[in-house]
């Protein structure tokens, strides 16, 4: 799975969760990886890219924050059935990495400490 | 210009706007070639977010940041966003959406193919009587050849002409819009079929002719002198209705994507896409 497949994955699973804007979308993948982190001149590309091909939509609403209005992003019907091949194909690739990596003998168990 | 307030900042085509002077470069360099709608959209979404970045107690600096790399960024952009000479294209009398409803605009794309369907008419024709001669059948039947050579150079232009009242239709609703791009995408993989389909049909001819074996009956009678050069004429017909099928499709995806991301109206599109007035 390349990084803009990645990356849509990550903004279709969060649009999914609920509705919103890009900035807090950026602060919601600060801190779930740093990979995705140094792709964010991609966040609004791909968010346009997304909306052009109907799997998010993009409204005019007021996050209600006290501040200035802000778009936001919204997962389509269509993005949702999207979602799920993209999840499937990502546990595929970590399940085949996971086989790898036991095949050399790396495997962790889950949840090890550091 | 009091540089106290985020609204100070010009953009650098004319937008909102801009967040700062570093966003106003940063917009600079991110949005070049960009289409007007798609600059003004781009402006506003960043300078939103640079803002919403300081309310949650981001520095400037770091809001900036958070935009990423302004060359990578405008890498992507312009593979999502309509460019300027996309909608220069649009605006060709030819292909704009506001001629569409003009059968004379219409007729004047489809008259290239017909003196290229006149020759070819010729070629087959002689092919043909060549073929019915070698058979022993009578030696003139040249107004069979014309006929049968006459529907098959046409067939192309049969093809596009089937489009042109679909393709002529301005597209109402965004499902129709996309129901046109479908049918301008089938059509065109019907023409590629035809296409592939003269490709082996030549090259079975070459082989079955150099080599003497039997091929294909029909083909194997005829002289390669006679007959490579109607099936190249036929393929040279079939790329030209491929390139006019192809922009008709062109153009109903970036209207698609002007309604899609921008949320322009028919009337708005029409409006940008109207070809320059002549003096």
């Amino acid at each position: 799975m390349n990084r803009t497949r990645l990356l849509d994955l990550a903004l279709l699973t969060r649009l999914d969760q609920g509705d919103t804007d890009g900035q807090a979308l950026y602060e919601h993948l600060q801190f779930k990886d740093a990979e995705l982190i140094r792709q964010m001149s991609l966040l609004y590309p791909r968010l346009h890219h997304l909306t052009a091909e109907h799997l998010i939509e993009r409204t005019g609403e007021t996050v209600a924050t006290g501040a200035s209005p802000r778009y936001v992003y919204r997962i389509t019907p269509a993005g949702r059935r999207a979602l799920e091949p993209l999840q499937a194909a990502l546990e595929a690739e970590l399940a085949q990495n996971s086989r790898r990596l036991k095949l050399f003998g790396l495997a962790r168990p889950q949840g090890a400490g550091q | 210009m009091n540089g106290s307030g985020a609204a100070d900042f010009e953009h650098p085509y004319g937008g909102p706007a801009a967040h700062s002077s570093e966003h106003a470069l940063w917009l600079e360099i991110a949005t070049a070639g960009l289409w007007a709608p798609a600059r003004t959209m781009i402006a506003e979404e960043t300078k939103q977010h640079l803002a919403a970045a300081e309310a949650v107690g981001r520095t400037p600096e770091q809001a900036l940041a958070q935009l990423g790399d302004p060359r990578e960024s405008a890498a992507a952009y312009q593979q999502v966003h309509l460019l300027e000479n996309q909608v220069a294209f649009l605006q060709n009398p030819l292909f704009s959406p506001a001629t569409a409803h003009s059968w004379r605009y219409m007729l004047i794309r489809a008259l290239p193919m017909l003196p290229a369907a006149g020759v070819f008419t010729f070629l087959f024709a002689h092919s043909l009587t060549s073929l019915l001669s070698s058979h022993h059948l009578p030696a003139t039947p040249s107004a069979y050849g014309y006929l049968t050579g006459f529907f098959a150079c046409i067939l192309p232009l049969i093809v596009y002409l089937a489009c042109l009242p679909v393709l002529r239709h301005r597209p109402g609703t965004l499902d129709t819009a996309r129901r046109l791009e479908n049918l301008a995408n089938t059509c065109f993989l019907t023409q590629m079929s035809v296409f592939f389909i003269g490709v082996v049909l030549t090259i079975i001819d070459g082989v079955s002719s150099i080599c003497g074996c039997s091929g294909i009956v029909l083909l194997r009678r005829l002289d390669p002198a006679d007959s490579t050069l109607p099936l190249v004429m036929l393929l040279l017909l079939l790329l030209v209705s491929w390139a006019l099928i192809l922009i008709d499709r062109d153009r109903v995806s970036v209207l698609n994507r002007a309604r899609t991301l921008y949320g322009l109206q028919d009337d708005e599109m029409l409006a940008l896409s109207a070809p320059p007035a002549t003096a």
